[in-house]
């Protein structure tokens, strides 16, 4: 008999789920975990569905063990990895464990084995496109100067990206918005940063904006085309540098509209 | 003229100049500013030409009164002429740095009537973006060759990183293309920004503005005195070298000697900002120069040995290279009929990343009697195919110098490999996952002993699959079988020289 577990899609889900494989003592080989999509999956025979409530208690239980046998920086692994959209993190975060707690700190060099060498796999990927966004994300100012940047990461990204943000425009207020996921990032003046999930009535509002300052994004397109050489265009280049999907929002890469 | 035409003007003239690195400086947000800095830089986006953005990369002006050959702001060209004012700058920079547009500024300029004067109006740019903007972000800026060092010092209390660009590689060429620059001018703000960097760091008790080719010599450095090996193979280079060159240094060498130091950093006080911050720091990100390849005739044996002596001599952080591209008319400038030499250029980028991070030397690389690189192979395959006798290197023992020496391993597979061998003995399939390029790499490796391939490869061999193959070829297909005709002399040299008759 196999016993698949179900959790949300959180850090805390995921550890949850983790402590949960531990107390219901199927058998680590008899027990996955996946994360609850919004597609649904298909379903395996002889298998025993069991959906999981996030809990922050065990969660957190799992999170102190990790840091106490082995340390801070594979927890920050993990975290990455939870991060992912891939389908298989949650039973891959799971196997690390399992191998983490017999090894301790050692674990993130032992590459030879496969969960842990996914693991990294897993959290560079979001590290890359975590700081592909530190640089390709793009404000407009809204009313009352405030600044909005909206985009489609792949990755659950906004969490990761936030803390740049805020020490870089510590006197700004702010908003980033995964519109993927639709839950934002909010800065203001003084604090640190707090995570908000949108109603439909406050997308609709944020999702019509436009720049206040056209002048702003007229002469960063006009800058970023005379800056490149004409002798030695080379789109192919520019392409592998920033593929087509990081491009929506950016002001730079807006087709139709003629410089003034 | 309004500011949209000046930006389209000052960017246009300043998109020759190569660096656009944000690189080098880690310095925190703090409140009532706006910015900070990363240490690895950020691109921010990428040009049609695949270059990337990561700066506001303007002139203040394109007003020039030197004449020099292959520049389009020469005072000979009929070009429309502008400057920005100070306050244009700033408005620009604030407006672009706040929609996450850009990481900071790099602000070069034309000489207008004199280096002093133009010096100086990039000084007060600076002064009043950090002092009045309260701009915290990355600023590049050029010393100005011939202005005050005052002036230089100056710019450099607001700058993190600082660059007075080299023009060409040798003096004779900068005598027929610039006629009104000379190297000593180029070289003695180099020297002071260099002595400055140093005297900041060793008031504050930091080495974080060394140049990466500083780290690199210093790991080798410890390396030589605990390896017996590496010492053995030293003596071997050091007498090959000399046999080879005559231990002859570059020409660049000979001139720093005549440029001597400073007086030392004075201007502090007069620079708000440095006094402000908590650390007060002198060009944090260091300084970097650029050439350019192809407009005069030197080798690349001459322009890499430049960029050493200029690593060696002034730790500098880069040298850029930028391949002429021919934007004036006159008799004095070649015409290449391929267009600007990019390969070229990223031959000598491979080079020079071989130099720093690496530990490979100029005169490895090449020498008199090959003084430019191999248009088809990159500099460091070249380099292991003419050294058999350095391979196969075992990856479960190498250590990191010697790894890096391996074609198809990186800075990174390296590090990755020294980590994991920890724990587990590698195998091929462990390499792919830590990055090794396998199709470059399997020819100069082993693994516990074994070679990916069971036959015996030669060079001539090594040299046609590493040409050939996208995708590692599979042993059984990779012989030819081909139906031999006698005679055929050409044929029996390709069978004598990969040894598979």
């Amino acid at each position: 008999m196999k016993y698949i577990l179900q959790c949300e899609d959180s850090i805390e889900g995921i550890f949850s789920a983790v402590y949960s494989a531990w107390e219901l003592k199927y058998g680590h080989e008899n027990t996955a975990i996946q994360v609850l999509g919004g597609e649904e999956e298909t379903l395996e025979l002889f298998t025993t569905y069991i959906p999981l409530k996030p809990d922050v208690e065990k969660a957190q239980k799992v999170l102190n063990t990790i840091q106490r046998v082995c340390s801070e920086a594979v927890y920050e692994r993990l975290f990455y990895a939870a991060c992912s959209d891939a389908a298989d993190k949650a039973d891959t975060i799971y196997r690390y464990i399992q191998t983490a707690l017999r090894m301790g700190s050692r674990v993130v060099n032992h590459l030879a084995d496969p969960a842990v060498a996914r693991v990294m796999e897993l959290s560079r990927a979001v590290g890359n496109a975590q700081h592909h966004y530190l640089g390709f994300l793009r404000f407009i100012e809204i009313p009352e100067h405030i600044l909005l940047a909206r985009y489609e990461p792949k990755h659950r990204l906004t969490e990761l990206i936030m803390p740049h943000f805020v020490e870089r425009f510590p006197e700004e207020r702010f908003v980033i918005w995964d519109t993927v996921r639709n839950v934002t990032g909010v800065h203001v003046p003084g604090e640190s940063f707090v995570m908000l999930h949108l109603t439909e009535a406050q997308t609709a509002v944020l999702r019509d904006y436009t720049e206040d300052n056209m002048e702003a994004e007229q002469l960063w397109r006009a800058f970023v085309e005379s800056i490149s050489i004409k002798e030695r265009e080379n789109k192919k280049l520019q392409r592998n540098n920033i593929p087509l999907h990081f491009r929506t929002y950016m002001p730079e890469f807006k087709k139709g509209e003629e410089r003034p | 003229m309004n500011l949209m035409e000046k930006l389209h003007i000052l960017a246009d003239s300043a998109k020759y100049d190569v660096a656009c690195t944000s690189s080098g400086s880690a310095r925190k947000g703090v409140a009532g500013a706006i910015g900070n800095s990363v240490a690895p830089g950020i691109c921010h986006t990428f040009s049609a030409d695949g270059r990337c953005i990561s700066l506001l990369k303007i002139l203040y002006t394109n007003h020039c009164i030197f004449d020099c050959k292959y520049c389009i702001n020469r005072f000979s060209n009929d070009v429309v002429r502008t400057s920005f004012t100070p306050e244009e700058v700033c408005t620009l920079t604030m407006e672009f740095y706040r929609r996450n547009y850009i990481e900071g500024l790099f602000l070069s300029s034309g000489i207008n009537h004199t280096p002093n004067a133009t010096m100086t109006e990039i000084v007060e740019t600076l002064m009043l973006l950090r002092e009045k903007y309260h701009f915290n972000g990355y600023i590049h800026c050029k010393a100005i060759p011939g202005a005050d060092p005052d002036l230089v010092e100056l710019a450099g209390w607001y700058a993190d990183r600082m660059s007075v660009n080299l023009e060409l590689p040798t003096t004779e060429g900068l005598r027929a293309l610039a006629p009104h620059k000379n190297r000593k001018n180029i070289l003695l703000p180099m020297r002071q920004i260099q002595s400055g960097i140093e005297e900041n760091m060793q008031s504050l008790g930091v080495q974080d503005s060394r140049g990466r080719y500083w780290y690199t010599a210093r790991e080798l450095g410890r390396k030589e005195e605990n390896t017996t090996l590496l010492l053995r193979e030293q003596l071997r280079q050091k007498l090959l070298s000399e046999k080879e060159t005559g231990g002859r240094e570059p020409d660049l060498f000979q001139e720093v000697q005549h440029v001597s130091g400073t007086s030392g950093l004075h201007m502090k006080k007069e620079a708000k900002w440095a006094n402000q911050q908590h650390t007060g720091r002198f060009v944090p990100a260091g300084q970097s120069t650029q050439m350019i390849i192809g407009a005069t005739g030197e080798s690349d044996y001459q322009i890499l040995s430049v960029s050493e002596a200029l690593y060696k001599k002034f730790d500098l952080k880069r040298v850029f290279y930028s391949a002429f591209i021919r934007v004036n008319e006159d008799s004095s400038l070649p015409v290449l009929p391929g267009g600007p030499p990019l390969l070229r250029e990223h031959r000598l980028y491979q080079a020079d990343w071989l130099l720093r991070y690496y530990g490979f030397e100029a005169k490895e690389l090449l020498s008199e009697n090959q003084p430019n690189f191999n248009e088809f192979l990159d500099p460091k395959c070249d380099w292991a195919l003419r050294h058999p006798e350095q391979f196969p290197v075992e990856v479960n023992r190498a250590d990191y110098y010697t790894l890096l020496r391996v074609p198809g391993i990186g800075v990174k597979s390296a590090r990755r490999i020294v980590q994991a061998r920890k724990t587990a003995r590698l195998d091929f399939p462990d390499l792919k996952k830590a990055g090794v390029v396998l199709k470059r790499a399997v020819y100069f490796i082993t693994c516990g002993g074994a070679w990916y391939y069971s036959m015996k490869m030669t060079q001539g061999l090594i040299l046609q699959n590493l040409l050939l193959s996208e995708k590692i070829p599979k042993q059984p297909e990779n012989i030819r079988y081909e139906q031999l005709s006698l005679f055929d002399g050409t044929y029996q040299d390709f069978l004598c020289e990969s040894g598979t008759a």
